[in-house]
């Protein structure tokens, strides 16, 4: 009788941790599992890519070196270095994005846009990144130009070469193409975001019948006639949303 | 003790010891332990671990309830825990696609996800790249029936009422098996990280958050059901769409 009881008690067990079991499985079912795993060793192979590709010279974009070039001083030329180094990780979220390439001169400027002429149009995080910076920090309307020029660039055809269309794809590979089409269009994108984020800055400011407010709506309305139409369609929306047109 | 006694202590004792090592192989599962094919070159396997470490150094000040109940916190050891819960092995393909950049084949191995050359060819934006990664890794559930994608309704027009088109193919997504319908799914768990990332993210750069709002609302397009997408909106916050 008593191995019987043990018996019981066994199936029991097994019963339970076979339950157990099953319950843990589904991965879903434990919102905010915060087992420790840490892999910060691994992050300093971040700051140890470099492969970025080579620029390819000037690109014949509508985008040229708008920002008469100044003699950059040994701040605008620390700040140039760090760019080239951000750039060449491919790491995003460098701290010094943030702490270092802010308050950008004339001079730094000019340089920026100069090499973004001078980025392979494929790179598009690079030239991205560039807008992205340039964006931030709009304060003249003679930086207009170079957002003009970007938006106004033809749409990239492939993330492999620019100029030439990608082959036709399946509806299996469309999933597995979905954020192509942005990274096409990412500098053209980042421009929108910037202009309409600092026109939305004058507004609030009650600056709408300034100079820079004017100069960006107007650079919207012509992005209203890019060749690149999702950029077209975008600046259509930005516009609406800013004048009411 | 009978012989069925001790055959069932002995069976009892194998399925005991079998709980205690898989539960022992979940907890232990970290993101050092993800493997690579020989063929994996050096600047894709760096590329790969760089991007995971920087997921793995995220601090969240909040997080949405639908990120809760995908991922849980906003939180790098969170992301990493829940990546390597999911892959376990990397290894180099094209994908069936010349434009891919990375895949998960179920029938072939669950848990491995497959990287191309266009990882680092292609000059996607870091939170882009990892998004996709993320998208991929949903799709290694098995026990979901790895969150397959519906097809995209004919027609599939976008909230301006053009037909969304491959910018560069100029292929139609309308009736492809490129949209869902849930937010649990590929494009709506990738849609849900990257706006959490854009709200929520404390250390990332104001340029990760730009990129992880622009990429999201990009995915949140491939979304067709009307019920996940006003869930969604109510989850990021976002107004209600006029009808």
């Amino acid at each position: 009788m008593g191995s019987k009881k043990i018996v019981w008690v066994m199936l029991l067990v097994l019963a339970v941790g076979i339950a157990g079991w099953g319950v843990l499985k589904p991965r879903d079912s434990v919102p905010g599992v915060e087992e420790t795993v840490n892999i910060a060793p691994r992050a300093s192979e971040a700051l140890a890519l470099a492969e970025s590709s080579p620029s390819a010279g000037p690109t014949g974009d509508p985008v040229k070196a708008l920002l008469p070039a100044q003699k950059l001083n040994a701040a605008d030329s620390r700040k140039i270095s760090i760019l080239r180094e951000l750039i060449q990780t491919r790491n995003d979220n460098d701290p010094r994005m943030d702490t270092e390439l802010r308050n950008l001169s004339a001079a730094a400027k000019a340089e920026i846009q100069s090499i973004y002429r001078d980025t392979k149009p494929e790179s598009r995080n690079e030239r991205g990144t560039m807008v992205f910076l340039l964006g931030r920090e709009i304060r003249d309307p003679a930086e207009l130009s170079f957002f003009r020029g970007v938006l106004q660039e033809k749409p990239c055809l492939s993330l492999e070469n620019c100029e030439r269309p990608a082959g036709a794809v399946s509806g299996d590979e469309e999933h597995l193409e979905t954020i192509n089409d942005t990274t096409a269009s990412y500098p053209q994108l980042i421009a929108l975001r910037a202009l309409v984020h600092r026109a939305n800055e004058l507004k609030e400011a009650s600056q709408e019948g300034s100079a820079l407010f004017s100069g960006i709506l107007d650079t919207l309305r012509e992005a209203r006639n890019s060749p690149n139409p999702k950029i077209a369609d975008a600046a259509q929306s930005a516009v609406k949303e800013l004048s009411n047109e | 003790m009978t012989v069925t006694s001790k055959t069932l202590m002995t069976l009892f004792l194998l399925v005991v010891a079998l709980f205690a090592s898989k539960v022992n192989a979940e907890d232990a599962r970290d993101l050092r332990d993800l493997q690579f094919d020989a063929n994996v070159e050096e600047p894709l396997r760096k590329q790969m671990l760089g991007d995971l470490a920087f997921m793995g150094s995220v601090q969240g000040s909040n997080s949405t309830p639908l990120h809760a109940k995908i991922f849980g916190k906003v939180d790098g050891p969170t992301y990493s825990a829940w990546f390597a819960s999911r892959i376990q092995s990397v290894g180099k393909n094209a994908c069936g696609s010349g434009n891919a950049v990375a895949c998960v084949i179920p029938f072939f191995a669950s848990n491995k996800m497959w990287v191309t050359k266009n990882y680092t060819q292609f000059d996607h934006p870091q939170i882009a790249r990892i998004s996709v990664i993320f998208h991929e890794a949903r799709h290694s559930e098995v026990q979901n029936g790895n969150w397959s994608h519906a097809n995209c309704p004919t027609p599939f027009r976008d909230e301006r009422g053009n037909d969304v088109k491959s910018l560069w193919t100029g292929a139609l997504l309308a009736g492809q098996p490129a949209c869902d319908v849930t937010p649990f799914g590929s494009y709506g768990s990738q849609t849900v990280l990257l706006k959490n990332i854009a709200m929520n993210c404390a250390n990332c750069t104001e340029k990760v958050r730009a990129d992880a709002e622009i990429y999201g609302n990009d995915q949140f397009g491939r979304i067709i059901d009307a019920k996940a997408k006003a869930a969604m909106r109510a989850d990021f916050g976002m107004k209600p769409k006029r009808i």
